[in-house]
């Protein structure tokens, strides 16, 4: 029993596709077995929502007049590159507002960055620009002080590099001395906490882990708007050693994706401070998977017992560049509080939020329900992997 | 020493859990199955640890009534 985007989208366009989360479907799989969910089921949807470092957003401001060719451009006092054509800037998300004290204090605080500023925009807030220039004989305007809006931004997108990691490390302080601050947050010595950062079974890239569905031109749910993948995102890497259903057991595929930011919510894209790290952006991201097969209905129904992330020590191996794993544990077990590391149980919680993760995948589905989202077949595949790599396609 | 109370900004707070995980004394848990972060503000010690582990600023340690009112 196969089926087809074209005949996906029909049901959905009737408001009559069978549509469940990525967590209903473990339970639809379990109790209706995997022919019947490949039958039954039209579209499954995921949810992520965290810190996604390499995030950023284009901003076209409008011509000026008289015009002016910016050469540099702060955006409430956050540099936002200004490399580009006259009134094209990137704004990226771990930027720090000038004259930030970094870690001289240790740790640092980093209130507020690029991140802050995106999250502001889409809140509808003012936000203060400063921009400078040489003065061209075509753009003589050398000075712009003003405050803008994002409805009065010409284009505003949201551009992110690498979202969505398919599998992520686990984080832990093994031999460190005193207490460390990481992207992954303030880790105790001794092995005393844990901290992961993936939506497990409800991650986009877990539930289609060799790629047949989410590629580029991926319809995608995105800051609670609506954005595509627009291609592979850095470092994605579909060669890292796979279980035996074909899922990483680290850090692997990534997803690079744009939208609209006038079509997005603050309540799916937040700034975000880390002690002693620096800024980034929160993103949510929610991807529909096709059943287009019963290898898909049983790709989707995968649970976080059967998924696993490497432990990794931030205090020497990661910062030294040999992220050699101290263990190997499953979701479940990071879900449930505690993980086993060289035979000491720590505790583990998440930096990213499994509630919202929950809340993407819940409004995922009730668009698709009410036929307003349809689903956009991949122009291209993601690079995926090496047949000899855990039976991956 | 000044009594403060931990408030939480449930505006703020994306439900991460990382405060959860630098609460020692059970102020801060998680609150399964909805995974959200459960505030018992009885078992807090002041030790500022769960603000400086929010990334969102949903935390902080603000002037308790005893301080307003000028009792502490």
């Amino acid at each position: 029993m196969t089926k087809t985007y074209e005949e996906i989208n029909e049901k959905i366009g009737k408001g009559k596709a069978v549509v469940v989360t990525a967590e209903e479907m473990i339970d639809v799989v379990r109790d209706r077995g995997v022919a019947a969910a490949a039958r039954e089921v039209d579209v499954v949807t995921t949810g992520t929502f965290g810190p996604m470092c390499s995030s950023g957003a284009v901003l076209n401001i409008g011509h000026t007049t008289p015009r002016m060719k910016i050469q540099r451009a702060r955006l409430n006092g956050v540099e936002a590159y200004s490399g580009l054509a006259a009134v094209d800037l990137y704004l990226g998300a771990t930027q720090l507002r000038d004259g930030d004290p970094r870690n001289d204090a240790f740790p640092g605080r980093f209130e507020y960055g690029g991140g802050h500023v995106i999250e502001a925009l889409v809140r509808g807030e003012g936000v203060e620009l400063v921009a400078e220039s040489y003065g061209t004989d075509c753009y003589p305007r050398r000075k712009l002080e003003t405050t803008l809006r994002l409805q009065d931004l010409r284009d505003a997108v949201l551009v992110n590099p690498r979202n969505a990691y398919q599998n992520y490390n686990v984080a832990v302080n093994a031999h460190g001395g005193r207490e460390i601050y990481t992207y992954l947050g303030v880790l105790r010595p001794g092995l005393a906490n844990a901290t992961f950062c993936s939506a497990g079974q409800l991650s986009p890239l877990l539930n289609d882990p060799r790629y047949r569905t989410i590629g580029i031109g991926t319809r995608i749910f995105l800051g609670g708007g609506v954005g595509y993948v627009t291609f592979a995102g850095t470092q994605h890497d579909p060669h890292v050693p796979r279980t035996a259903g074909g899922v990483p057991t680290g850090g692997a595929g990534t997803l690079m994706v744009t939208g609209d930011l006038k079509g997005m919510s603050a309540d799916f894209l937040r700034g975000v401070s880390m002690v002693g790290y620096g800024t980034s952006l929160a993103v949510g991201i929610g991807v529909p998977i096709p059943i287009l097969d019963e290898e898909l209905a049983l790709s989707t129904a995968v649970s976080d017992a059967e998924l696993v992330a490497p432990v990794i020590d931030y205090s020497r191996d990661y910062p030294e560049n040999h992220p050699t794993p101290l263990a190997h544990v499953t979701y479940a077990d990071l879900r449930a509080g505690s993980i086993e590391v060289l035979g000491r149980r720590v505790p583990s919680v998440s930096l990213s939020s499994y509630a919202l993760a929950r809340e993407i995948a819940a409004t995922l589905k009730a668009w698709i329900g009410a036929g307003r989202f349809s689903l956009g077949r991949p122009v291209e595949p993601l690079p995926g992997a090496r047949a000899q790599e855990g039976g991956a396609s | 020493m000044a009594k403060r109370t931990l408030n939480k900004d449930q505006g703020a707070c994306v439900e991460c859990t990382a405060c959860a995980g630098q609460c020692r004394f059970g102020a801060l848990s998680i609150a399964r199955p909805g995974f959200t972060v459960r505030l018992d503000v009885s078992k807090c010690t002041e030790c500022g640890r769960c603000v400086d582990a929010c990334g969102y600023r949903a935390l902080g340690l603000a002037a308790g009534a005893l301080e307003r009112a000028g009792a502490a």
